[in-house]
């Protein structure tokens, strides 16, 4: 059958993909640290029918080839680590990064998840943990007659306490990697190394390139939604473009099939 | 037997080897720096007419005729798709003539898919994990805050990136072109920004149109000849 209606259909499946991609970056609009993911597309292998090159008669050659190509595909899912907007809050525990790193988390399996969702709680034991209850790593213990809590640029957590005391509980470190856009997601705005990422490097915040820690304030989706939303006609309109090429290609066919009488 | 059924089904085939052309180049419309195909076709096997003159016992020649349509060839178009800022530091597009040069496994190819990422040791890499190269053939190094200029270099390091321009360029396919390098100064490479897809979706269309209405046309030239060969032995049987 013809060439065209299998490459229309690798169109139509690469615009559903992309859709797809796009629908989750928008439902994920107002997700504390989601970082943005964009599909990226290749072309097919061509199929050659003349080589450029081979020889017409003595002498000359053909200056270019003859060939057709098949399509396309959806090569990767990109996603883009640029810091999103920072919006203050009055809680205490949410923390941002400024910048470069992630916060380290524990996951239930052992394994150490990285997030850059900052909206840290205290559990029951005054520990600090995520949304879900999975704790920070270093573990940071809040004493329970903490009148107020202070985190700094670079990590350093201390606690107020009644008597005007202050007491230091630790420092929260980040951990940065060479190839972030490498990183697996699991879903719960957390992240697990890869081989592409790379080995986790571990720093204190505000130094040698990592970002600063801002208290009370949390990091925002980088999701651009006009950017979404003018992808998202184009996808639409791309489908429908292909699928018209479907159309084309089987009235050529009903045309070949009425040939014969 | 009249030869025009032949020569029209030379035709149908043609427009549908330019379906295929059209269906891959809208396949790739939103492709990163796909570069669109195009195809031109060429008359072949010309003919010589004569008549001959019984008064005058000449041979007089009345014309010329070119009798098929073949595909004469297909070439990449390399003019610039539009441009994309992005605010992604990974993200390269070139204004001008010139692609980057990849190298995968010990083959180079080039690309203007400027899509590229760090693989686990930093080194600058394409979606399909192929070394980005330098002006030395080595694979570039990158720190996490980095500056490319527009003339390549990497702000801060010796790297250079490789842009070169290509002599008979043909397609690989994953947005890979192979080539013989031509050195080029014709061009700016652009951080944060992605080159679109050259691909006009309105021409593509109208040339979908306009193929499958000379495909309708050529159809009904088949059945004409057709039905006059059947003309020609139903009137020969009944003889």
């Amino acid at each position: 059958m013809l060439i065209s209606l299998y490459s229309a259909a690798t169109g139509m499946n690469a615009e559903q993909s992309r859709l797809d991609i796009i629908a989750n970056n928008l439902s994920n609009v107002n997700t504390i640290g989601y970082k943005t993911v964009r599909a990226e597309f290749q072309d097919l292998l061509y199929q050659s029918m003349k080589e450029a090159g081979s020889p017409t008669a003595q002498n000359s050659v053909l200056p270019t080839g003859l060939y057709v190509g098949h399509g396309t595909r959806f090569s990767s899912t990109n996603r883009i680590f640029t810091v999103g907007n920072i919006e203050e809050t009055n809680h205490s525990l949410d923390v941002a990064i400024m910048g470069d790193g992630f916060f380290q988390i524990q996951l239930q399996d052992g394994r150490i998840g990285y997030t850059r969702d900052g909206a840290f709680k205290m559990d029951a034991t005054g520990r600090i943990v995520t949304s879900n209850g999975l704790v920070l790593v270093p573990n940071i213990v809040v004493p329970e007659n903490a009148m107020a809590i202070s985190i700094s640029p670079d990590g350093i957590v201390s606690a107020q306490l009644p008597d005007d005391t202050v007491e230091n509980l630790g420092n929260i470190t980040t951990v940065r990697f060479i190839n972030p856009s490498g990183l697996k997601s699991i879903g719960s705005n957390l992240f697990l190394q890869s081989a592409s990422s790379g080995a986790p490097i571990e720093g204190i915040p505000n130094q040698d390139g990592f970002g600063a820690l801002q208290q009370s304030s949390i990091e925002k989706s980088n999701v651009d939604v006009v950017k979404e939303m003018v992808n998202m006609i184009v996808a639409q309109r791309s489908y429908d473009i292909n699928s018209k090429t479907i159309n084309s290609a089987d009235e050529m066919l009903r045309t070949v099939a009425g040939l014969k009488r | 037997m009249d030869r025009g059924i032949y020569y029209a089904t030379m035709g149908m085939l043609n427009n549908l080897y330019q379906l295929d052309n059209i269906a891959n180049n809208l396949a790739n419309v939103n492709t990163n720096g796909y570069k669109k195909d195009s195809v031109s076709f060429k008359a072949v096997m010309e003919k010589e007419f004569y008549s001959y003159d019984g008064k005058t016992q000449k041979i007089k020649k009345i014309g010329n005729m070119e009798t098929a349509t073949v595909v004469d060839d297909v070439r990449p178009i390399l003019f610039s798709g539009g441009f994309e800022e992005t605010d992604n530091q990974y993200d390269f597009a070139i204004e001008g003539s010139g692609f980057f040069k990849i190298q995968r496994g010990e083959e180079f190819y080039y690309t203007r898919n400027g899509e590229f990422k760090l693989d686990s040791q930093g080194f600058l890499v394409t979606n399909d994990g192929d070394y980005v190269l330098n002006r030395n053939n080595g694979k570039i190094l990158i720190n996490n805050d980095f500056q490319v200029l527009p003339d390549g270099k990497v702000s801060g390091t010796d790297y250079e990136i490789a842009v070169f321009d290509l002599n008979s360029t043909k397609k690989y396919g994953y947005n890979l072109f192979t080539g013989e390098e031509v050195v080029t100064s014709d061009f700016k490479v652009m951080q944060k920004t992605l080159e679109h897809s050259n691909v006009d979706a309105l021409n593509e269309m109208i040339k979908m149109i306009s193929a499958s209405r000379q495909f309708g046309i050529l159809e009904k030239a088949v059945q004409t000849s057709d039905s006059l060969n059947a003309r020609i032995i139903e009137t020969v049987s009944k003889i």
